[in-house]
Protein backbone atom coordinates (compact mmCIF):
# COMPACT_ATOMS: atom_id res chain seq x y z
CA UNK A 1 0.00 0.00 0.00
CA UNK A 2 1.33 3.42 -0.66
CA UNK A 3 2.54 5.25 2.01
CA UNK A 4 0.53 8.85 1.85
CA UNK A 5 3.26 11.08 0.56
CA UNK A 6 3.19 8.82 -2.55
CA UNK A 7 -0.87 9.26 -2.82
CA UNK A 8 0.07 13.03 -2.72
CA UNK A 9 2.67 13.15 -5.49
CA UNK A 10 -0.03 10.77 -7.73
CA UNK A 11 -2.58 13.08 -7.14
CA UNK A 12 -0.17 16.34 -7.82
CA UNK A 13 0.88 14.30 -10.76
CA UNK A 14 -2.46 13.03 -12.29
CA UNK A 15 -4.34 16.22 -11.90
CA UNK A 16 -1.40 18.07 -13.56
CA UNK A 17 -1.74 15.73 -16.50
CA UNK A 18 -5.22 16.84 -16.55
CA UNK A 19 -4.83 20.63 -15.97
CA UNK A 20 -7.10 19.89 -13.16
CA UNK A 21 -5.80 22.36 -10.14
CA UNK A 22 -6.99 21.06 -6.72
CA UNK A 23 -7.08 23.29 -3.91
CA UNK A 24 -5.63 22.34 -0.39
CA UNK A 25 -9.11 22.01 1.12
CA UNK A 26 -10.38 19.87 -1.22
CA UNK A 27 -7.10 17.36 -1.39
CA UNK A 28 -7.97 15.23 1.23
CA UNK A 29 -10.98 14.38 -0.21
CA UNK A 30 -9.61 13.75 -3.49
CA UNK A 31 -7.50 11.51 -1.92
CA UNK A 32 -9.93 9.31 0.15
CA UNK A 33 -11.94 8.80 -2.72
CA UNK A 34 -9.17 7.89 -5.36
CA UNK A 35 -8.23 5.38 -2.76
CA UNK A 36 -11.81 4.23 -2.40
CA UNK A 37 -11.76 3.65 -6.21
CA UNK A 38 -8.68 1.91 -5.92
CA UNK A 39 -10.17 -0.86 -3.37
CA UNK A 40 -13.18 -1.03 -5.63
CA UNK A 41 -11.50 -1.46 -8.60
CA UNK A 42 -9.88 -4.47 -7.57
CA UNK A 43 -11.55 -7.12 -8.70
CA UNK A 44 -12.33 -5.97 -12.19
CA UNK A 45 -8.49 -5.33 -12.44
CA UNK A 46 -8.31 -8.86 -11.63
CA UNK A 47 -10.38 -9.71 -14.05
CA UNK A 48 -8.77 -11.79 -17.14
CA UNK A 49 -10.44 -10.56 -20.80
CA UNK A 50 -9.44 -12.21 -23.35
CA UNK A 51 -8.10 -10.49 -26.67
CA UNK A 52 -11.50 -11.13 -28.43
CA UNK A 53 -13.27 -9.06 -26.26
CA UNK A 54 -13.82 -5.74 -27.18
CA UNK A 55 -16.04 -2.28 -26.45
CA UNK A 56 -19.00 -1.40 -28.04
CA UNK A 57 -18.63 1.88 -28.89
CA UNK A 58 -22.26 2.88 -29.12
CA UNK A 59 -23.62 0.40 -26.03
CA UNK A 60 -26.45 -1.71 -27.16
CA UNK A 61 -28.61 -3.69 -24.61
CA UNK B 1 -64.15 15.15 -2.94
CA UNK B 2 -64.45 12.70 -5.83
CA UNK B 3 -61.23 10.37 -6.12
CA UNK B 4 -59.73 12.41 -9.53
CA UNK B 5 -59.37 15.22 -7.16
CA UNK B 6 -57.79 12.80 -4.11
CA UNK B 7 -54.17 12.99 -3.36
CA UNK B 8 -54.82 8.68 -3.87
CA UNK B 9 -56.17 9.16 -7.77
CA UNK B 10 -53.71 7.09 -9.94
CA UNK B 11 -53.25 8.58 -13.78
CA UNK B 12 -55.28 5.88 -15.09
CA UNK B 13 -58.06 7.12 -12.73
CA UNK B 14 -57.68 10.50 -13.70
CA UNK B 15 -57.29 10.09 -17.13
CA UNK B 16 -60.43 7.76 -17.25
CA UNK B 17 -62.65 10.41 -15.62
CA UNK B 18 -61.47 13.44 -17.28
CA UNK B 19 -61.98 11.10 -21.07
CA UNK B 20 -65.19 10.32 -19.74
CA UNK B 21 -66.15 13.97 -19.12
CA UNK B 22 -66.27 13.36 -15.48
CA UNK B 23 -63.94 15.97 -14.14
CA UNK B 24 -62.46 18.80 -15.91
CA UNK B 25 -58.46 18.91 -16.65
CA UNK B 26 -58.44 22.42 -15.27
CA UNK B 27 -60.04 21.05 -12.08
CA UNK B 28 -57.49 18.10 -11.81
CA UNK B 29 -54.77 20.93 -11.98
CA UNK B 30 -56.12 22.95 -9.40
CA UNK B 31 -56.26 20.40 -7.29
CA UNK B 32 -52.94 19.86 -7.84
CA UNK B 33 -51.35 22.73 -6.97
CA UNK B 34 -53.06 23.38 -3.81
CA UNK B 35 -51.81 19.96 -2.86
CA UNK B 36 -48.22 20.93 -4.05
CA UNK B 37 -48.59 24.68 -1.80
CA UNK B 38 -49.54 22.23 1.48
CA UNK B 39 -46.96 19.62 0.88
CA UNK B 40 -44.28 21.47 -0.39
CA UNK B 41 -43.28 23.20 3.12
CA UNK B 42 -43.02 19.58 4.44
CA UNK B 43 -41.53 17.45 1.59
CA UNK B 44 -38.96 20.13 -0.57
CA UNK B 45 -40.22 17.65 -3.57
CA UNK B 46 -40.12 20.36 -6.13
CA UNK B 47 -37.71 23.23 -7.27
CA UNK B 48 -39.92 24.54 -10.27
CA UNK B 49 -43.73 24.88 -10.38
CA UNK B 50 -45.13 25.50 -13.51
CA UNK B 51 -48.55 26.30 -12.53
CA UNK B 52 -49.59 29.32 -15.48
CA UNK B 53 -48.12 27.12 -18.45
CA UNK B 54 -49.77 23.91 -16.49
CA UNK B 55 -53.10 26.13 -16.12
CA UNK B 56 -53.02 27.22 -19.71
CA UNK B 57 -52.69 23.75 -21.25
CA UNK B 58 -55.56 22.38 -19.16
CA UNK B 59 -57.33 25.07 -20.71
CA UNK B 60 -56.55 24.10 -23.64
CA UNK B 61 -57.45 20.11 -23.36
CA UNK B 62 -60.64 21.02 -22.02
CA UNK B 63 -61.68 22.82 -24.82
CA UNK B 64 -60.98 20.71 -27.51
CA UNK B 65 -60.96 17.40 -25.79
CA UNK B 66 -60.27 14.20 -27.15
CA UNK B 67 -59.74 10.83 -26.08
CA UNK B 68 -56.02 10.35 -25.04
CA UNK B 69 -54.45 7.95 -22.81
CA UNK B 70 -53.32 10.74 -20.49
CA UNK B 71 -56.11 13.00 -20.58
CA UNK B 72 -55.13 15.76 -17.99
CA UNK B 73 -52.81 13.04 -15.95
CA UNK B 74 -50.31 15.92 -13.90
CA UNK B 75 -47.23 15.16 -14.57
CA UNK B 76 -43.07 16.49 -12.99
CA UNK B 77 -39.88 16.07 -13.58
CA UNK B 78 -36.69 15.26 -12.44
CA UNK B 79 -34.82 19.04 -12.96
CA UNK B 80 -32.34 17.72 -15.51
CA UNK B 81 -35.16 17.56 -18.23
CA UNK B 82 -34.98 20.61 -20.54
CA UNK B 83 -38.09 22.45 -19.86
CA UNK B 84 -39.21 25.26 -22.42
CA UNK B 85 -37.93 29.07 -21.03
CA UNK B 86 -36.42 27.38 -17.47
CA UNK B 87 -32.86 26.73 -16.91
CA UNK B 88 -32.03 23.27 -16.37
CA UNK B 89 -30.93 22.91 -12.84
CA UNK B 90 -29.60 19.34 -13.03
CA UNK B 91 -29.48 19.89 -9.29
CA UNK B 92 -26.84 22.18 -9.31
CA UNK B 93 -26.05 25.98 -8.28
CA UNK B 94 -24.36 26.12 -11.98
CA UNK B 95 -27.12 24.76 -13.96
CA UNK B 96 -29.36 26.90 -12.88
CA UNK B 97 -27.36 29.87 -13.97
CA UNK B 98 -27.89 28.93 -17.44
CA UNK B 99 -30.27 30.08 -19.97
CA UNK B 100 -33.67 28.81 -20.35
CA UNK B 101 -34.49 25.62 -22.55
CA UNK B 102 -35.37 26.04 -25.70
CA UNK B 103 -37.81 23.64 -25.93
CA UNK B 104 -39.19 20.97 -23.64
CA UNK B 105 -37.03 17.60 -23.60
CA UNK B 106 -38.38 14.63 -26.11
CA UNK B 107 -39.94 12.73 -22.99
CA UNK B 108 -42.44 15.59 -21.76
CA UNK B 109 -43.26 16.31 -25.40
CA UNK B 110 -44.53 12.86 -25.72
CA UNK B 111 -46.00 12.70 -22.87
CA UNK B 112 -48.00 15.75 -23.20
CA UNK B 113 -48.74 14.69 -26.51
CA UNK B 114 -51.05 11.88 -24.59
CA UNK B 115 -52.42 14.43 -22.94
CA UNK B 116 -50.43 14.56 -19.65
CA UNK B 117 -49.94 18.09 -18.32
CA UNK B 118 -46.50 19.22 -16.96
CA UNK B 119 -46.75 20.73 -13.21
CA UNK B 120 -43.01 21.09 -12.62
CA UNK B 121 -39.13 20.30 -12.32
CA UNK B 122 -38.36 17.79 -8.99
CA UNK B 123 -35.38 18.19 -6.52
CA UNK B 124 -32.47 15.69 -7.01
CA UNK B 125 -28.95 14.73 -6.15
CA UNK B 126 -26.83 17.47 -7.64
CA UNK B 127 -25.66 16.32 -11.94
CA UNK B 128 -27.34 12.66 -10.83
CA UNK B 129 -24.29 11.68 -8.54
CA UNK B 130 -25.97 10.76 -5.74
CA UNK B 131 -27.65 8.06 -4.12
CA UNK B 132 -29.25 10.02 -1.13
CA UNK B 133 -31.91 12.63 -2.27
CA UNK B 134 -29.77 15.13 -0.53
CA UNK B 135 -28.87 18.71 -1.94
CA UNK B 136 -26.40 21.16 -0.47
CA UNK B 137 -27.93 23.97 -2.51
CA UNK B 138 -31.72 23.16 -2.87
CA UNK B 139 -31.69 21.26 0.34
CA UNK B 140 -33.06 18.08 0.93
CA UNK B 141 -36.28 16.11 -0.57
CA UNK B 142 -37.52 14.65 2.21
CA UNK B 143 -39.33 11.16 2.75
CA UNK B 144 -43.07 11.94 3.47
CA UNK B 145 -43.31 8.18 5.10
CA UNK B 146 -41.08 10.15 7.91
CA UNK B 147 -39.48 13.51 7.20
CA UNK B 148 -36.87 12.79 8.89
CA UNK B 149 -35.49 10.30 6.67
CA UNK B 150 -33.96 9.98 3.12
CA UNK B 151 -35.87 9.86 0.05
CA UNK B 152 -32.92 7.74 -2.24
CA UNK B 153 -31.69 9.44 -5.10
CA UNK B 154 -30.83 10.89 -7.23
CA UNK B 155 -34.77 10.77 -8.31
CA UNK B 156 -35.10 12.24 -4.56
CA UNK B 157 -38.05 14.56 -5.51
CA UNK B 158 -39.36 12.80 -7.84
CA UNK B 159 -40.11 9.64 -5.37
CA UNK B 160 -41.25 12.50 -2.41
CA UNK B 161 -43.62 13.77 -5.17
CA UNK B 162 -45.53 10.43 -5.51
CA UNK B 163 -45.32 9.60 -1.99
CA UNK B 164 -47.30 12.35 -0.76
CA UNK B 165 -49.61 12.59 -3.21
CA UNK B 166 -48.65 15.24 -4.86
CA UNK B 167 -48.53 14.49 -8.69
CA UNK B 168 -49.59 10.59 -9.58
CA UNK B 169 -46.89 10.45 -12.57
CA UNK B 170 -43.29 11.51 -12.08
CA UNK B 171 -40.20 11.04 -14.94
CA UNK B 172 -36.82 10.19 -13.58
CA UNK B 173 -33.45 9.12 -14.69
CA UNK B 174 -31.28 5.82 -13.30
CA UNK B 175 -27.91 5.53 -13.89
CA UNK B 176 -26.61 3.41 -11.35
CA UNK B 177 -30.59 3.02 -9.69
CA UNK B 178 -31.78 6.43 -9.03
CA UNK B 179 -35.07 5.46 -10.07
CA UNK B 180 -35.07 2.10 -8.46
CA UNK B 181 -33.46 3.21 -4.86
CA UNK B 182 -35.85 6.25 -4.43
CA UNK B 183 -38.82 4.02 -5.62
CA UNK B 184 -37.50 1.83 -2.87
CA UNK B 185 -37.06 3.97 -0.23
CA UNK B 186 -40.27 6.00 -0.63
CA UNK B 187 -42.58 2.93 -1.26
CA UNK B 188 -43.26 3.64 -4.85
CA UNK B 189 -43.67 2.29 -8.36
CA UNK B 190 -40.73 2.52 -10.55
CA UNK B 191 -39.39 1.52 -14.47
CA UNK B 192 -36.21 1.68 -15.65
CA UNK B 193 -36.47 0.63 -19.14
CA UNK B 194 -33.63 -1.26 -21.01
CA UNK B 195 -30.98 1.13 -21.86
CA UNK B 196 -31.86 2.70 -24.99
CA UNK B 197 -35.66 2.36 -25.24
CA UNK B 198 -36.30 6.00 -24.51
CA UNK B 199 -34.78 8.70 -26.21
CA UNK B 200 -32.92 10.72 -23.65
CA UNK B 201 -32.77 13.74 -25.96
CA UNK B 202 -33.00 17.12 -23.98
CA UNK B 203 -32.12 15.85 -20.80
CA UNK B 204 -28.73 17.06 -18.87
CA UNK B 205 -26.84 14.04 -18.87
CA UNK B 206 -24.59 12.54 -16.31
CA UNK B 207 -22.64 9.09 -17.98
CA UNK B 208 -23.87 8.83 -21.03
CA UNK B 209 -23.34 4.70 -21.27
CA UNK B 210 -25.08 4.39 -18.18
CA UNK B 211 -27.85 6.96 -18.52
CA UNK B 212 -31.91 5.78 -18.27
CA UNK B 213 -34.24 7.81 -18.09
CA UNK B 214 -37.74 6.25 -17.03
CA UNK B 215 -41.50 6.25 -15.19
CA UNK B 216 -42.00 6.68 -11.71
CA UNK B 217 -46.07 6.57 -9.89
CA UNK B 218 -48.01 4.44 -7.45
CA UNK B 219 -49.52 2.14 -9.53
CA UNK B 220 -48.17 -0.42 -12.71
CA UNK B 221 -50.72 0.39 -14.83
CA UNK B 222 -49.39 4.40 -14.40
CA UNK B 223 -46.08 2.93 -15.19
CA UNK B 224 -47.54 1.22 -18.61
CA UNK B 225 -49.19 3.79 -19.39
CA UNK B 226 -46.44 6.47 -19.51
CA UNK B 227 -43.63 3.87 -20.73
CA UNK B 228 -46.27 3.20 -23.67
CA UNK B 229 -46.73 6.81 -24.21
CA UNK B 230 -42.78 7.76 -24.55
CA UNK B 231 -41.50 4.91 -26.63
CA UNK B 232 -40.61 4.84 -29.87
CA UNK B 233 -36.72 6.11 -31.72
CA UNK B 234 -34.98 8.95 -31.91
CA UNK B 235 -32.39 9.73 -34.39
CA UNK B 236 -31.49 12.70 -32.23
CA UNK B 237 -30.53 10.20 -29.07
CA UNK B 238 -27.71 7.89 -30.50
CA UNK B 239 -28.26 5.33 -27.79
CA UNK B 240 -31.94 5.39 -28.59
CA UNK B 241 -33.01 2.29 -30.15
CA UNK B 242 -34.37 1.62 -33.72
CA UNK B 243 -36.80 -0.61 -32.53
CA UNK B 244 -40.50 -0.06 -32.79
CA UNK B 245 -42.68 0.92 -29.75
CA UNK B 246 -44.14 -2.33 -27.94
CA UNK B 247 -46.76 -1.22 -26.20
CA UNK B 248 -47.21 -2.88 -22.72
CA UNK B 249 -50.59 -1.47 -21.34
CA UNK B 250 -52.75 -3.92 -24.05
CA UNK B 251 -51.30 -7.22 -22.02
CA UNK B 252 -50.94 -6.04 -18.60
CA UNK B 253 -53.26 -7.88 -16.65
CA UNK B 254 -52.59 -11.14 -18.94
CA UNK B 255 -50.81 -12.89 -15.52
CA UNK B 256 -47.59 -15.02 -14.72
CA UNK B 257 -48.88 -17.83 -16.71
CA UNK B 258 -45.56 -19.07 -18.88
CA UNK B 259 -43.01 -16.81 -17.18
CA UNK B 260 -40.47 -18.54 -16.01
CA UNK B 261 -39.35 -16.53 -12.56
CA UNK B 262 -36.43 -17.04 -10.54
CA UNK B 263 -35.01 -15.56 -7.24
CA UNK B 264 -31.03 -14.11 -7.42
CA UNK B 265 -28.91 -15.79 -5.27
CA UNK B 266 -25.54 -15.49 -4.22
CA UNK B 267 -24.52 -11.76 -4.39
CA UNK B 268 -28.17 -10.47 -4.05
CA UNK B 269 -29.04 -13.05 -1.38
CA UNK B 270 -26.53 -11.68 1.37
CA UNK B 271 -25.74 -7.56 2.61
CA UNK B 272 -29.59 -6.34 3.17
CA UNK B 273 -32.16 -5.74 6.09
CA UNK B 274 -33.84 -8.65 6.91
CA UNK B 275 -37.01 -6.48 6.18
CA UNK B 276 -35.95 -6.64 3.09
CA UNK B 277 -35.18 -10.78 2.57
CA UNK B 278 -38.62 -10.66 4.38
CA UNK B 279 -40.41 -8.64 1.74
CA UNK B 280 -38.74 -10.61 -1.25
CA UNK B 281 -39.18 -13.76 0.69
CA UNK B 282 -43.25 -12.86 0.68
CA UNK B 283 -42.76 -12.19 -3.30
CA UNK B 284 -41.60 -15.48 -4.20
CA UNK B 285 -44.01 -17.32 -2.10
CA UNK B 286 -46.57 -15.37 -3.84
CA UNK B 287 -44.72 -16.21 -7.30
CA UNK B 288 -44.82 -19.66 -6.30
CA UNK B 289 -40.89 -19.46 -7.34
CA UNK B 290 -39.03 -21.86 -6.01
CA UNK B 291 -35.51 -21.45 -8.28
CA UNK B 292 -32.48 -19.74 -8.08
CA UNK B 293 -30.18 -18.18 -10.45
CA UNK B 294 -26.64 -16.94 -9.58
CA UNK B 295 -26.02 -14.05 -11.73
CA UNK B 296 -21.84 -14.00 -12.33
CA UNK B 297 -19.19 -11.84 -11.53
CA UNK B 298 -20.85 -8.93 -9.69
CA UNK B 299 -18.50 -7.63 -7.96
CA UNK B 300 -16.79 -6.83 -10.87
CA UNK B 301 -19.39 -5.73 -12.63
CA UNK B 302 -19.81 -3.33 -9.78
CA UNK B 303 -16.69 -2.19 -9.90
CA UNK B 304 -16.75 -1.35 -13.85
CA UNK B 305 -20.04 0.37 -13.30
CA UNK B 306 -18.21 2.75 -10.32
CA UNK B 307 -15.70 3.31 -12.47
CA UNK B 308 -17.28 4.05 -16.09
CA UNK B 309 -19.12 6.40 -13.80
CA UNK B 310 -16.30 8.13 -12.38
CA UNK B 311 -14.56 8.76 -15.58
CA UNK B 312 -17.73 9.66 -17.98
CA UNK B 313 -18.97 11.66 -15.09
CA UNK B 314 -15.84 13.79 -14.24
CA UNK B 315 -14.86 14.05 -17.87
CA UNK B 316 -18.45 16.09 -18.53
CA UNK B 317 -17.52 18.14 -15.58
CA UNK B 318 -13.88 18.66 -16.17
CA UNK B 319 -13.89 22.56 -17.32
CA UNK B 320 -16.35 23.31 -14.51
CA UNK B 321 -14.34 21.54 -12.46
CA UNK B 322 -11.42 23.75 -13.36
CA UNK B 323 -13.16 26.93 -12.72
CA UNK B 324 -16.22 26.72 -10.53
CA UNK B 325 -14.97 23.60 -7.58
CA UNK B 326 -16.20 25.82 -4.66
CA UNK B 327 -19.80 26.02 -6.59
CA UNK B 328 -20.12 22.22 -6.50
CA UNK B 329 -22.34 20.31 -3.94
CA UNK B 330 -19.37 19.29 -1.30
CA UNK B 331 -21.11 15.84 -1.58
CA UNK B 332 -20.10 15.77 -5.13
CA UNK B 333 -17.06 17.89 -5.70
CA UNK B 334 -13.96 15.65 -4.58
CA UNK B 335 -15.56 12.86 -5.84
CA UNK B 336 -15.95 14.21 -9.52
CA UNK B 337 -12.21 15.41 -9.46
CA UNK B 338 -10.97 12.05 -8.13
CA UNK B 339 -12.83 10.57 -10.83
CA UNK B 340 -11.21 13.07 -13.03
CA UNK B 341 -7.85 11.17 -12.23
CA UNK B 342 -8.79 7.35 -13.35
CA UNK B 343 -6.26 5.77 -15.28
CA UNK B 344 -8.09 5.30 -19.10
CA UNK B 345 -7.07 1.87 -18.66
CA UNK B 346 -9.24 0.99 -15.89
CA UNK B 347 -11.91 2.61 -17.70
CA UNK B 348 -11.38 0.46 -20.83
CA UNK B 349 -11.28 -2.37 -19.06
CA UNK B 350 -14.55 -1.50 -17.48
CA UNK B 351 -16.14 -0.88 -20.81
CA UNK B 352 -14.30 -4.31 -22.30
CA UNK B 353 -15.56 -6.45 -19.36
CA UNK B 354 -19.19 -4.75 -19.64
CA UNK B 355 -19.37 -6.70 -23.14
CA UNK B 356 -18.84 -9.59 -21.42
CA UNK B 357 -20.82 -9.75 -18.96
CA UNK B 358 -23.92 -8.44 -20.99
CA UNK B 359 -23.51 -11.68 -22.91
CA UNK B 360 -23.38 -13.52 -19.68
CA UNK B 361 -26.58 -12.17 -18.53
CA UNK B 362 -27.68 -13.08 -21.88
CA UNK B 363 -27.24 -16.28 -21.24
CA UNK B 364 -29.01 -16.59 -18.20
CA UNK B 365 -32.14 -15.08 -19.62
CA UNK B 366 -32.14 -18.09 -21.93
CA UNK B 367 -33.58 -20.26 -18.62
CA UNK B 368 -35.54 -17.36 -17.06
CA UNK B 369 -37.64 -14.73 -17.91
CA UNK B 370 -37.42 -12.99 -14.97
CA UNK B 371 -35.44 -12.83 -11.98
CA UNK B 372 -36.16 -11.67 -8.57
CA UNK B 373 -34.06 -9.21 -6.37
CA UNK B 374 -34.02 -6.37 -3.57
CA UNK B 375 -33.85 -2.68 -4.72
CA UNK B 376 -32.03 -0.85 -2.00
CA UNK B 377 -30.54 -3.45 0.71
CA UNK B 378 -32.29 -0.97 3.71
CA UNK B 379 -35.54 1.28 5.02
CA UNK B 380 -34.76 4.59 4.18
CA UNK B 381 -31.79 6.35 6.28
CA UNK B 382 -31.93 9.34 8.41
CA UNK B 383 -31.49 12.34 7.02
CA UNK B 384 -27.44 13.50 7.06
CA UNK B 385 -26.71 9.70 8.17
CA UNK B 386 -23.44 8.76 6.51
CA UNK B 387 -22.92 5.10 7.38
CA UNK B 388 -25.14 2.12 8.27
CA UNK B 389 -24.49 -1.00 9.99
CA UNK B 390 -26.24 -4.25 7.83
CA UNK B 391 -24.99 -7.35 9.36
CA UNK B 392 -22.12 -6.08 11.51
CA UNK B 393 -20.79 -4.94 8.56
CA UNK B 394 -20.53 -0.88 8.03
CA UNK B 395 -19.79 1.26 4.69
CA UNK B 396 -21.16 4.44 3.68
CA UNK B 397 -24.58 5.17 3.15
CA UNK B 398 -23.95 6.71 -0.59
CA UNK B 399 -21.79 3.49 -1.52
CA UNK B 400 -24.82 0.79 0.37
CA UNK B 401 -27.67 2.49 -1.08
CA UNK B 402 -26.78 0.83 -4.31
CA UNK B 403 -25.44 -2.50 -4.10
CA UNK B 404 -28.26 -4.22 -5.65
CA UNK B 405 -28.98 -2.17 -8.23
CA UNK B 406 -25.46 -0.78 -9.86
CA UNK B 407 -24.55 -4.22 -11.06
CA UNK B 408 -28.19 -4.58 -13.05
CA UNK B 409 -27.76 -1.25 -14.77
CA UNK B 410 -24.12 -1.79 -16.13
CA UNK B 411 -25.63 -4.03 -19.31
CA UNK B 412 -28.85 -2.10 -19.59
CA UNK B 413 -31.57 -4.91 -18.10
CA UNK B 414 -35.23 -3.38 -17.60
CA UNK B 415 -36.55 -3.22 -14.67
CA UNK B 416 -39.42 -2.46 -11.98
CA UNK B 417 -38.74 -1.49 -8.58
CA UNK B 418 -41.64 -2.23 -6.43
CA UNK B 419 -42.85 -1.48 -3.03
CA UNK B 420 -44.04 -4.32 -0.95
CA UNK B 421 -46.31 -4.21 1.58
CA UNK B 422 -46.37 -3.93 4.93
CA UNK B 423 -48.04 -3.62 7.66
CA UNK B 424 -45.56 -1.14 9.62
CA UNK B 425 -42.69 0.48 9.00
CA UNK B 426 -40.87 2.20 6.36
CA UNK B 427 -40.88 0.95 2.86
CA UNK B 428 -38.82 -1.58 1.55
CA UNK B 429 -38.45 -2.41 -2.54
CA UNK B 430 -37.67 -5.24 -4.68
CA UNK B 431 -36.58 -5.66 -8.47
CA UNK B 432 -38.37 -7.84 -10.92
CA UNK B 433 -35.17 -7.95 -13.53
CA UNK B 434 -36.46 -8.66 -17.32
CA UNK B 435 -34.25 -9.39 -20.31
CA UNK B 436 -33.55 -6.84 -22.70
CA UNK B 437 -36.18 -4.92 -24.21
CA UNK B 438 -38.67 -6.96 -22.53
CA UNK B 439 -40.23 -4.37 -20.43
CA UNK B 440 -43.78 -6.05 -21.01
CA UNK B 441 -42.66 -9.12 -18.88
CA UNK B 442 -41.68 -7.48 -15.76
CA UNK B 443 -44.53 -5.57 -15.79
CA UNK B 444 -47.09 -8.16 -15.64
CA UNK B 445 -45.63 -9.80 -12.69
CA UNK B 446 -45.90 -6.30 -11.46
CA UNK B 447 -49.32 -5.80 -12.00
CA UNK B 448 -50.11 -9.57 -10.64
CA UNK B 449 -48.42 -8.44 -7.85
CA UNK B 450 -50.15 -5.15 -7.28
CA UNK B 451 -53.65 -7.37 -7.72
CA UNK B 452 -52.97 -9.39 -5.01
CA UNK B 453 -51.79 -6.58 -2.57
CA UNK B 454 -48.74 -8.09 -2.55
CA UNK B 455 -46.80 -4.65 -3.83
CA UNK B 456 -48.72 -1.56 -3.94
CA UNK B 457 -47.84 1.88 -3.32
CA UNK B 458 -50.27 4.06 -0.79
CA UNK B 459 -49.41 8.12 0.03
CA UNK B 460 -48.23 8.63 3.24
CA UNK B 461 -51.04 11.69 3.62
CA UNK B 462 -53.29 8.47 3.00
CA UNK B 463 -51.58 6.17 5.60
CA UNK B 464 -51.68 9.13 8.55
CA UNK B 465 -55.95 9.59 7.49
Amino acid sequence: MPGESDWHALIDAASGEVGLPIAPEYRHGVIAHYQQTCIIVEPLLAFELGDEVTLMPVFKA
Amino acid sequence: MIRPLSCAATATEIAEAVGAGEVKAAAVVDATLNRLSTAEPKINGFTDIVAARARRRAAEFDGCRSLKPLAGVPFAVKNLFDIEGLSTRAGSKIGAEGPGAKRDATLIRRLESAGAVLIGALNMGEYAYDFTGQNAHYGPSKNPHDTTRMTGGSSGGCGAALAAGEVPLALGSDTNGSIRVPSALCGVFGLKPTYGRLSRTGTFPFVDSLDHLGPMSRSVADLALAFDAMQGPDAADPACSGLAADPTFPRLLEGIGGLRIALAGGYFAEGAESAVFSALARVAEALNVDRTVIIPDVPAARAAAHVITAAEGSELHLQRLRTRPQDFDPATRQRFMAGALIPAAWYLQAQRFRRLFRSRIASLFDEVDVVLAPAAPCIAPRLGQETISINGVEGSVRATLGRFTQPISLVGLPVVSAPVARPTGMPVGIQLIGRSFDEQSILRVAAYLEALGICVSTPASEEDA
